[in-house]
């Protein structure tokens, strides 16, 4: 027997040195999840300061959540005529300049929040990324959490967020690529958390009479197409990243179909585009960069493939150029 | 008004402008009526979020802050339109290592329709080092402008944007103006505001 216990005590005694570890990755874990229901169940206004590549840009967030009921009004301070609207899953992007109106449906019965969200499967996730807590400081003068979501590797960027003791609301964020330089970076300068928000201050400022409305047709156009198989996969994904979504979609503004396959390691996402390439695609082809997204674009067998997301650029190259035709199966 | 200034009055707000440059943007905010609007504007909230402020404390709050500016002999040089009685000012700022300028405004349960502009000084704790934002280079081009493909991928992937901040959306208001359209650098105002864009960074 004793050769056993003390077995036992060497398993408990190590047990107990993993787990301040183990506790820390769960508290930051937990820090985010709060963070994910104040953004979205409490009523909030704010200014903040968003911050991508070499432009600066003031930005005003109005949510309002009332049982359960969520509208929210996003719009820039510096730049009139810009406006995203949210009524639930309904999304209406207000492009004053283009005097275009696009209206989107978004997953699920709710939507999701414009500011923050947690990924739901995030046990699978640490294997990519660390989670940590980074001690407290000061933000607009209150005690704010540091959460640290660091990854492990090159393919995916971290996160660095300042979350508001008492209501969890991220008061800063920055979004880092692998060596902890900020490639995005939000900050409110403000934020109230009001008894009440007014319809009014949900309205759009746009006078948006006469605009071009392009609106996103609902299931039709989904339902029979998300029974069909991709014909388009990847080889090789960057580690971690798997196929979580697959639709044949027509894109508000869009003529035909585009194959819509998302790729994620349960934090960051990828989404590969692939649709008949036209004849003045071939100057859209290599790497670009809009806000903290970078898109890898190539022309493949009269395909124009595109990979999108908030990755370093490596990843999005890869994906687009290990895009593989799905054989068909063999009878 | 330069991004810059935004991005400096925002530092300041925070408590983690570097005091070098306390003095300056303070001085900055003085002469610019624009920007002193913006700086009211970006009313700071802290204590007014809800549950931390109890009832009756915003008024002492107000009252405090009142009678500080009220003291501060600087106040009535703007008054009269002394200007440079500010540098003395921006001085004093600048000693009083962390600064942050706290704009007093809206309160639980009141919409934030007209709120007393007021400036006031405010120590905060020391700023904690910080990673500089690396500006990148625009890199091959922007794509945008009109919807193109290139453009609807990038809206369209928002939704699966996910988590952590506002990307998927911002994303959105970006594609609005790509960014190749963007730089919108003013001219310097003056040397110590030029010597600070030099560097390019944020905190």
């Amino acid at each position: 027997m004793r050769p056993m216990r003390s077995k036992a005590g060497l398993l408990f005694g190590s047990l107990l040195w993993l787990l301040p570890a183990v506790a820390l990755a769960d508290d930051a874990r937990a820090w985010l999840e709060r963070m994910e229901q104040a953004v979205e169940s409490l009523s909030y206004e704010g200014t903040f300061v968003h911050m991508v590549g070499s432009s600066i840009e003031t930005m005003h967030v109005i949510h309002r959540a009332v049982e359960g009921d969520v509208t929210e009004r996003l719009f820039s301070r510096d730049q009139p005529g810009r406006e995203i609207l949210r009524h639930n899953d309904k999304v209406t992007c207000i492009f004053a300049d283009q005097r275009t109106v696009l209206v989107e449906r978004r997953k699920g019965d709710r939507g999701a929040p414009l500011l923050g969200a947690v990924p739901r499967d995030s046990a699978e996730v640490e294997q990519w990324y660390e989670f940590r807590e980074a001690g407290e400081t000061l933000k607009l003068g209150r005690t704010v959490r540091i959460i640290e979501v660091q990854p492990r590797d090159i393919y995916r960027y971290g996160h660095r967020l300042w979350l508001d003791q008492l209501t969890a609301m991220p008061l800063k964020i920055q979004l880092l690529d692998h060596e902890g330089v900020a490639v995005e970076q939000i900050q409110f300068v403000s934020l109230v958390v009001p008894a009440e928000i007014s319809d009014a201050r949900l309205q759009p400022e746009v006078e948006i009479e006469g605009f071009t409305w392009l609106e996103q047709e609902r299931a039709p156009a989904t339902v029979g197409a998300e029974a069909a198989p991709a014909r388009w996969h990847i080889d090789e994904p960057p580690p971690g990243f798997r196929l979580t979504e697959f639709r044949l979609r027509t894109l508000p503004g869009a003529e035909h179909p585009v194959e819509h396959l998302v790729y994620s390691d349960g934090l960051a996402s990828v989404s590969v585009f692939v649709e008949p390439a036209e004849a003045t695609d071939q100057e859209l082809s290599g790497l670009s960069r809009m806000g903290a997204a970078h898109a890898f674009t190539l022309i493949l067998d009269g395909q124009q493939i595109t990979a999108v997301g908030e990755v370093p650029p490596n990843t999005v190259e890869r994906m687009a150029r290990s895009v593989r035709a799905v054989e068909a199966p063999a009878n | 008004m330069t991004v810059n200034a935004h991005e400096q009055l925002s530092a300041l707000l925070d408590g983690e402008l570097p005091d070098a440059e306390v003095a300056m943007v303070v001085r900055r905010v003085a002469r610019d009526e624009e920007l002193r609007a913006v700086a009211l504007r970006y009313s700071l909230i802290g204590d007014a979020l809800r549950d931390e402020l109890p009832r009756g404390r915003p008024a002492d709050l107000v009252a405090r802050v009142r009678t500080q500016l009220a003291a501060s002999p600087a106040q009535a040089a703007v008054a009269k339109g002394h200007g440079n009685r500010f540098a003395r000012l921006g001085a004093g700022f600048a000693v009083a290592a962390s600064v942050a300028i706290v704009a007093l405004v809206a309160l639980p349960g009141r919409q934030q329709e007209a709120p007393p502009p007021m400036l006031s000084a405010t120590e905060v704790a020391s700023p904690a080092p910080e990673q500089r934002m690396m500006i990148q280079p625009a890199y091959t081009r922007a794509a945008g402008g009109g919807p193109d493909r290139l453009t609807r991928y990038y809206v369209n992937h928002t939704e699966y944007a996910p988590p952590m901040s506002g990307r998927g959306a911002l994303t959105r208001i970006i594609v609005i103006q790509p960014e190749a359209a963007a730089p919108a650098e003013e001219p310097p105002v003056d040397a110590a505001v030029d010597t600070a864009e030099e560097t390019g960074s944020v905190r």
